[in-house]
């Protein structure tokens, strides 16, 4: 099963397929050979005993071209800057190419030893076993983001794989849908438009959505469809829904805020913009605007996670790193865990709060203040 | 003699150390037919393609209508009015029969890029009416038989001819080798025509051919020109000893060989149907030889194919030793004892990228297995058992098919079936159709030698004389139905006029 | 060899076996010689009307129409360029690089919420140019550097990419030029704009496919590369042709991807390569070339987006949408490809 950052999307998965397909295979099967060692260090690991000015961060992403990615590089820079080693900061883009990543990985870590603190999504977790394997071999340290294969947690891995983070999407689908809900009156009938089936956030996300739908007897689930979390797929899938139920829909509750997007464009050409509410998840800028001007019925969607990712995964790096902590010591829920819900946007809060970009009010002083609960094996 | 319209004098050319043409010189005259005959190897296709402009003469010079020219490419020789028909047909299936013939060559038929294409069909027209066919302009090429295709490409050839001041020379290259009586007889008419108006070089090593349609004829041996005749004074055993260099010893035909058949019913075909044939109906005997002779169409080779389970069949019946048998596919019929030499060697009947060994041994891999497992010094030994029956030429059982000559690669074809010692019913359609003299008398003869040993053979004639000869009995097809049968037995052959009568 | 095997069958199913003569020409002698008309392709289009227009009766209505209409409008624009290519026997996979790319150029000089152009029609002609430029790049390094189309449009594909990431930065461009934006919100005679801009590029491509040099000699350069270069025709110039034409029109979609999407991004080509190749295939474009046409690819794109939109139509769950698109696919090509099938054709 894969877990992929709901923002990035089919495009990235192809075309590493196409270019990398047979490197990645070469490298995880590389990977899980280095794997068996890693667990007799597992055991032994310490906290490091870095110089805190001496440390180099490392944020390793898809590309700017997500918007996501924005916020994540400006979380990892706001913390970077908390610590006076912004001149320390290195942001690598893997362009949705596994191979490419962990080339990038491997030569940053042959540059700067054992003192490397890396902030990691990997493009695919198949290449999760060489990443670790990698950053064991230079006592690096390593946090990672969203995937990991089932059955490969730190805690059981190596000491130098600190956490793992992700985002719960049970709370995120379950608010937006009630403030999709609360927007229609109560009542009503709903659209919705899920990510790619057998990813973990878009089943997550849809589990919270039925669970506010029961909450609401009043309002009735017409169809769902996934739209591969693409905003071209989304639009035609809303276009279909409207010939299919017409003026039946009164909102469309979208996994992801690009689907979210092509369901507006759908209903602008339909004429029904306004009438029909729309919410949505991730917290891109564009949306916020449009949830903020209150104008085309998006009604909601969440506030990002990206900086929080990308400034506290560095964090809890950096404190290993440093010896403030010994992972080895750490429990389990601080190893592996789900996020703290960061809640929803609104026309309430959509002017001020601050945009995704902007980590300027996050707060690195305790680093575990953002874990909710610990992500089962 | 300045009615000499193109010439070679003194052409010599080497290939790798292989002197393929020593000082040839050939004369063509203004609205002559020339005769090229020679075997396989003889060197008339490098002559042909040195008058082509595909090769440069080593030593020697062209003259055209008396001034020396170099060719610098078949694009380049065609503007200056000597184009090719070649034998692997250079038309475009997928465009129209108008745009083949005006291709690259177009003229202000296409005008600042964009077509004029009733101009365009109407020159088209005029050039199919220039050699009396009927075939239209609009049509694409792939729907026309390859004997209409063949008229298309003299047409074609005429069109680019006329692009220089002079009366064109026309070159065709074996353009017999893969028709049918009938056509070929359209084909002389066509060269009659042409002969109003151009001048021909006809290539062919069919002796009858160049004697009914030649001016002139020079015969080609090992690279030399080694005989200028005259069809109306030399006979078929002259030509052939010049030719081959010997003389026949069986007979072309191996006629003596012929012995009656048994009189045992190996394969009886009753009303059998299928899309393309009706109402097939005919005995075939273990030890016989029927021929089957036919126009292009008369459905002939696809009551083959629908014999070995290639075409399908929508009723009738066939019985094998008395048995009912339906056959769903090839393998079907191959495990019951058929063999099968389909027309199209190059594509259907030969991989000519594998070995010797591996196409021998295809059809019937068992022979060379012990237990599951194929055996290498089994196979090896049985395709050198096999290379020496047949006499066939080739390096090694390693060679690539592809590598050895046109009659040797029938050879290794025929012989994949005759590995199998279960083999009872021989398919062959037109197995000496591309061959030279020598080889198809080897063939023939190797026939003859299957024959005597019990198999039936069911012949596609490649001519009409090959199905005279070959034969104990023939029947005739047309428009997918048997027409005529007629028994035929050494010194009691039937004519040939009645048996074309029935075909067309 | 197929040709050999189409006339046969075909002199088969004309008794006469001489539809080629001048002095005949039935209907179906007719017919069969226009290749220009996708018959199979068009009888598996019907069919898929039909069963999903009695299986729901929404799919035959209006509204549904305009947005089949609306969701074939950049793929088929993309099928008439991407038919050339297939046609001379290479193939284009940069189309969603290239829309990328000119949906990001587009959008940035038309009027919109990052930059201060306002070019307006301009823009449109500079994202074409734009994606006849890439497809320039990938005809010359087909034909000069020799290497097969496959391995440069990957790269080309790549560039298209790049470019739309480094114009991105960040944060999409979001379009408020209202010209751009009627084209996918407005509509002429009930369709939307963007299927007459389809139409139009339709109807262009079949005139440059059955009048021009350059169309001609797609079939030609498909049909038989050597006989090409035998008589003379400069086969290099035309291939790359064809790669500046399929750009140029990869380069129209971007401009209309950006319309429909009201922003430039580079998810905007998300998808197109997949449903243009399918498309083409299904119509009867044969992916070795010579084979096929402009309405052939039409047809095949109207399959695939009809069969998505009618499984959504119908209610088919989503988690089995997948297969059944592919299986209905599967049978489109039988069906389309059926007469060139022969039981001893090898099938690679």
């Amino acid at each position: 099963m894969r877990r992929l950052p709901p923002t990035v999307i089919a495009r990235s998965r192809r075309r590493a397929a196409v270019l990398s397909a047979a490197v990645v295979l070469t490298l995880t099967v590389a990977g899980c050979a280095g794997n068996g060692s890693g667990f007799t260090d597992a055991a032994s690991g310490k906290g490091g005993t870095c110089d805190p000015k001496q440390v180099h961060l490392v944020q390793s992403g898809r590309g700017f071209e997500n918007p996501y990615y924005v916020a994540v590089d400006a979380g990892a820079r706001a913390f970077a800057k908390s610590v006076g080693l912004q001149n320390n900061y290195t942001w690598i883009a893997s362009e949705g190419d596994s191979s490419k990543q962990l080339t990038q990985i491997q030569s940053l870590l042959a540059k700067y030893g054992r003192c490397t603190v890396l902030n990691v999504d990997p493009n695919d977790n198949s290449i999760l076993p060489a990443i670790v394997t990698a950053v064991q071999r230079q006592n690096a340290w390593l946090v990672t983001q969203w995937n990991k294969p089932d059955g490969m947690t730190p805690a059981t891995s190596s000491a130098h794989w600190v956490a793992h983070m992700s985002v719960d999407g049970v709370p995120q689908g379950y608010n937006t849908a009630k403030a999709l809900f609360q927007a229609m009156g109560g009542k009503g009938n709903i659209v919705a438009l899920e990510g790619i089936l057998d990813n973990v956030p878009a089943q997550q996300r849809f589990a919270g959505l039925q669970k506010a739908l029961k909450e609401f007897p009043q309002v009735h689930l017409l169809e769902a469809q996934t739209a591969n979390w693409d905003q071209t797929q989304a639009q035609n899938v809303t276009q279909t829904f409207l010939t299919k139920y017409g003026d039946k829909i009164n909102g469309v509750w979208s996994a992801n805020d690009a689907m979210g997007l092509g369901a507006i464009e759908a209903l602008k050409a339909a004429g029904k913009v306004g009438v029909v509410k729309v919410s949505s998840v991730d917290g891109l800028q564009q949306t916020i605007d449009d949830v903020k001007a209150n104008n085309v019925g998006y009604v909601a969607t969440t506030r990002s996670t990206g900086s929080v990712q990308g400034g506290f995964g560095l964090a809890i790096g950096y404190a290993a790193a440093i010896g403030k902590i010994d992972p080895a010591k750490e429990p389990a829920e601080h190893r592996a865990f789900y996020l703290t819900y960061q809640g929803i946007v609104t026309s309430q809060n959509a002017g001020s709060l601050p945009s995704p970009t902007d980590a300027s009010g996050l707060n690195f002083n305790n680093i575990w203040s953002v874990v909710a609960s610990p992500i089962g094996n | 003699m300045n009615d000499i319209a193109f010439s070679v004098r003194g052409a010599s050319k080497t290939f790798g150390g292989v002197q393929a043409l020593e000082d040839v010189s050939i004369d063509v005259r203004r609205r002559e037919v020339i005769g090229l005959i020679g075997e396989n190897g003889a060197g008339k296709s490098t002559l042909l393609k040195i008058l082509s402009g595909i090769h440069q003469p080593d030593f020697g010079t062209v003259l055209l209508h008396g001034e020396p020219v170099k060719f610098r490419s078949v694009a380049h020789a065609m503007r200056m009015g000597v184009a090719m028909v070649f034998q692997e047909q250079s038309l475009l299936p997928n465009i129209s029969v108008a745009e083949n013939i005006y291709l690259g060559n177009e003229g202000t038929a296409v005008k600042h890029g964009f077509y004029r294409w009733p101009l365009l069909r109407r020159r088209a027209a005029e050039k199919l009416d220039a050699i009396g066919s009927q075939v239209s302009p609009r049509t694409r090429t792939e729907q026309l038989s390859f004997a209409k295709r063949q008229m298309v490409e003299v047409a074609k050839a005429l069109a680019t001819g006329e692009s220089s001041h002079h009366e064109p020379v026309i070159l065709l290259d074996e353009p017999t080798s893969v028709l049918e009586a009938a056509e070929i007889k359209r084909l002389f008419d066509v060269i009659r025509e042409l002969k109003k108006r151009a001048s021909v070089v006809f290539v062919s090593h069919r002796m009858e051919e160049v004697l009914t349609i030649c001016d002139r004829a020079y015969v080609m041996r090992d690279g030399r020109c080694v005989a200028e005749c005259d069809p109306a004074s030399v006979d078929v055993n002259e030509l052939y000893r010049l030719m081959v260099g010997r003389d026949l010893t069986d007979g072309y035909f191996a006629e003596d060989q012929q012995i009656p058949h048994t009189g045992e019913v190996r394969l009886q075909v009753s009303q059998l149907t299928g899309p393309g044939f009706a109402d097939i109906s005919f005995d075939l005997h273990a030890g016989e030889v029927l021929a089957v002779v036919g126009v292009q169409d008369s459905g002939r080779e696809t009551l083959a194919r629908a014999l070995v389970g290639a075409a399908s069949v929508t009723s009738g019946s066939v019985t094998l030793d008395g048995r009912v048998v339906r056959f769903r596919s090839p393998a079907d019929a191959v495990r019951a004892g058929f063999g099968y030499i389909p027309g199209e060697r190059k594509t259907d009947g030969a991989l000519m990228g594998l070995t010797v060994e591996e196409n021998l041994t295809l059809a019937h891999p068992e022979q060379v297995m012990r237990g599951p497992v194929l055996s290498r010094s089994l196979e090896q030994q049985k395709v050198a058992d096999w290379v020496d029956k047949l006499k066939i030429k080739t390096p090694s059982g390693s060679t690539p098919l592809g590598s050895l000559s046109g009659g040797n690669q029938q050879k290794v074809v025929l012989a994949k079936w005759l590995v199998d010692p279960g083999l009872k019913v021989l398919i062959l359609d037109t197995p000496t159709r591309g061959l030279d003299v020598g080889a198809k008398a080897d063939v023939y003869a190797l026939v003859r030698q299957l024959a005597r040993a019990g198999i039936a053979v069911l012949l596609l004639a490649d001519s009409l004389e090959e199905g005279i000869a070959m034969s104990h009995r023939i029947v005739t097809m047309r428009d997918g139905r048997i027409s005529a049968e007629f028994e035929c037995a050494p010194g009691a052959r039937p004519e040939r006029t009645a048996v074309l009568e029935r075909m067309v | 060899m197929a040709p050999d095997l189409l006339s046969q069958e075909h002199e088969v199913g004309n008794a006469a076996g001489a539809s080629e003569d001048r002095s005949r020409g039935g209907l179906w002698a007719r017919v069969s010689r226009i290749e220009r008309v996708p018959i199979p392709a068009l009888a598996a289009l019907a069919l898929i009307v039909i069963v999903f227009g009695l299986a729901n009766s929404t799919f035959l209505t209006l509204a549904n129409m305009q947005a089949l209409a609306d969701q074939s409008a950049i793929p088929v624009v993309l099928a008439v360029g991407m038919t050339f290519v297939i046609l001379m026997g290479s193939i284009d996979l940069s189309v969603e690089g290239v829309v990328a790319a000119t949906s990001m150029v587009s959008a940035l000089l038309v009027i919109n919420d990052r930059t201060h152009h306002h070019l307006g029609l301009w823009a449109v002609l500079i994202s074409v140019a734009v994606g006849a430029g890439i497809g320039a790049v990938a005809g010359l390094s087909v034909t000069r550097l020799r290497i097969p189309s496959f391995l440069v449009t990957i790269g080309t594909w790549q560039i298209g990419i790049g470019i739309a990431q480094v114009l991105f930065g960040g944060q999409p461009p979001v379009v408020r030029d209202r010209e751009l934006l009627s084209w996918a919100l407005k509509t002429w005679l009930g369709m939307p704009r963007l299927a007459f801009v389809a139409l139009a590029v339709v109807l262009l491509g079949l005139w440059v496919q059955h009048m021009t040099r350059f169309g001609r000699y797609a079939y030609v350069i498909g049909g038989g590369e050597d006989i090409a270069r035998l008589s003379g025709i400069k086969v290099a110039r035309f291939r790359t042709l064809a790669f500046i034409v399929a750009g140029a029109c990869s380069g129209l979609a971007g401009v209309m991807a950006t319309s429909r999407s009201g922003q430039g991004a580079v998810a905007n080509g998300n998808g197109y390569l997949f449903l243009t190749i399918a498309g083409v295939v299904i119509g009867g474009t044969l992916l070795t070339g010579g084979r096929g046409g402009v309405l052939h690819s039409v047809v095949g794109v109207l399959i695939m987006v009809s069969i998505t939109n009618g499984m959504i139509l119908v209610g088919i769950s989503p988690y089995v949408q997948q297969s059944v698109q592919g299986a209905i696919v599967v049978l489109a090509v039988t069906a389309t490809l059926w007469r060139l099938r022969e039981r001893l054709r090898v099938v690679k």
